[in-house]
């Protein structure tokens, strides 16, 4: 089984959608977890209506989609606690997403990280150790173990292992509640047998970032990493599905 | 059939690989279906005379002939022309971001000079990783794109294959040029090599994995995960390195 747990579903181009339908069919996997199509700095109507395409897409494959909530941590608690509800406790979607609006070491972020302590969902947290090309408070894993450190029982997947490298890896070792992605950037090798090692298989989830990426590449990175098949398939599905709680 | 023109061998500082044998290399192009792959040092990026590394990995690939040398030269240096002189050459590497030389500096012009006099196909390496997840103080600059396609016009008789474009990059240098062709290792999106052929023909675009760097199996499956006419697949899977290079 498996299950891509970083994934952009284009909200207005159907087309498109059945296309990547087509070729996840093609590469075996089952599941995808839509995490929302968003502008930068979003408003409060640009994130019910990212939210709503994501309920959608569930209502409509609810044998593939998996979806997370979007949320803009700089809006009003009331606001996001609304939108929580709505799509969480009353909608069908399983997790929150947080992009780069606000950094993960903010106090803006704890009500959003104790709901999703109290309704058992994680979080996917973007993050990236950034040479060139940082924009305005987006995060590094080592704000990520910050964020772990204050929220131990919220479990955070963090986007984007290569582009954590090993010191993102290291930065998050010693937080049992944070997970990792194995998408970003191109397929480096070496960083998911060095993840294995250092995490376990069991703290690693596979994750494309299409539309902007290929399924088969990203596959092509679990597949051709150096690990047990049991690791393997752990990274590929078997811990997504325990983490979403699908059946 | 596949050839692979993108590989090197050696150390790296960012990264630690397994394959540490020219026949341990020739096993893992082989076990994903690549029968002859084109080699370079990568020694030769940092070390100040490549022509030492480049004689190096002759010596250490000598017992699989499936691997073919392509040696690195620096025309900024002394030496370049005494390490064109080697027969039998089927493509010289260029890395002018790590060797500190633009590519409309003069000194290229004697260079690609004695190139086309012996029909020698030139390789540009563009980048060896993503610029965003480089050691911050060892920043490289991937090479230029514009100054690539104004060097390829000058030089129109010589062909120019660049390794590790971006899709951007390969969509403007083989829609400006008629010498530029590409590898498939850095470009990446959606359904990858169909995208891509809405843009470029076929006999542009050359199967290339960056062994070690990334992992072989990820431009393996973009390849063959990818829905397309047999006669394009074979262009881009071997026949054009064929032809290019005439193995
Ligand atoms: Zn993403």
């Amino acid at each position: 089984m498996i299950i891509d747990i970083h994934a952009h579903l284009p909200a207005k181009d159907r087309g498109i959608v059945d296309k990547i339908l087509d070729e996840s069919r093609r590469a075996g996997i089952s599941r995808i977890c839509n995490l929302g199509d968003w502008p930068y700095g979003a408003t409060q109507k640009q994130v019910v209506s990212a939210n709503n395409h994501t309920m959608r897409f569930v209502r409509w494959r609810p044998d593939v989609f998996v979806g997370f909530c979007f949320l803009n941590p700089n809006h009003a608690k009331s606001f996001i606690f609304r939108e929580i509800t709505r799509c969480v406790e009353n909608g069908n979607l399983k997790g929150i997403k947080l992009e780069v609006e606000t950094n993960a070491r903010s106090k803006r972020l704890d009500p959003i990280m104790e709901a999703c302590a109290r309704l058992n969902i994680p979080v996917l947290h973007h993050a990236w150790y950034k040479t060139v090309g940082k924009v305005l408070n987006e995060s590094t894993p080592a704000d990520i173990a910050d964020l772990a450190g204050r929220h131990p029982n919220t479990k955070i997947i963090m986007a984007h292992l290569t582009a954590a490298g090993i010191r993102g890896v290291l930065d998050i070792q010693s937080y049992p509640n944070v997970y990792v992605d194995t998408s970003g950037s191109q397929p480096f090798s070496g960083i998911i047998e060095y993840a294995v090692a250092a995490l376990g298989a069991q703290r690693i989830l596979y994750g494309s970032d299409i539309i902007g990426r290929d399924f088969s590449c990203q596959l092509g990175r679990v597949y051709g990493a150096n690990i047990n098949r049991h690791d393997r398939d752990l990274i590929l599905g078997i811990n997504a599905k325990k983490l979403l709680r699908l059946p | 059939m596949i050839i692979d023109v993108n590989t090197s061998f050696g150390r790296w500082p960012f990264q630690k690989f397994d394959v540490n044998s020219a026949q341990a290399m020739a096993k893992r192009l082989n076990s994903a279906g690549i029968t002859k792959a084109l080699i370079s040092s990568m020694d030769g990026i940092l070390y100040p005379d490549p022509s030492v590394c480049n004689a190096e990995l002759v010596k250490t690939i000598k017992p699989t002939p499936e691997l073919i040398p392509v040696p690195t030269i620096n025309p900024g240096l002394a030496n370049w022309r005494k390490a064109m002189e080697t027969s039998g050459i089927k493509a010289i590497k260029i890395i002018p971001n790590y060797h500190n030389y633009s590519l409309i500096d003069p000194l290229l012009v004697p260079f690609m000079r004695i190139l086309a006099s012996k029909r020698i196909p030139l390789m540009i390496q563009m980048r060896i990783d993503d610029e965003r997840n480089q050691y911050p103080l060892m920043k490289i600059p991937g090479v230029d794109w514009r100054a690539v396609v104004q060097f390829a016009n000058a030089f129109h008789e010589t062909p120019v294959v660049c390794l590790c474009v971006y899709r951007s990059e390969a969509v403007e240098l083989v829609q400006k040029t008629r010498n530029v062709h590409v590898d498939i290792s850095f470009i990446e999106f959606f359904q990858t090599l169909p995208t891509l052929l809405r843009s470029i023909p076929p006999d542009r675009i050359l199967f290339g994995s960056h062994t070690p760097f990334l992992y072989t199996e990820s431009a393996v499956m973009k390849l063959k995960s990818a829905q397309m006419k047999a006669k394009p697949y074979k262009a881009i899977a071997c026949a054009n390195a064929r032809r290019l290079f005439n193995i």
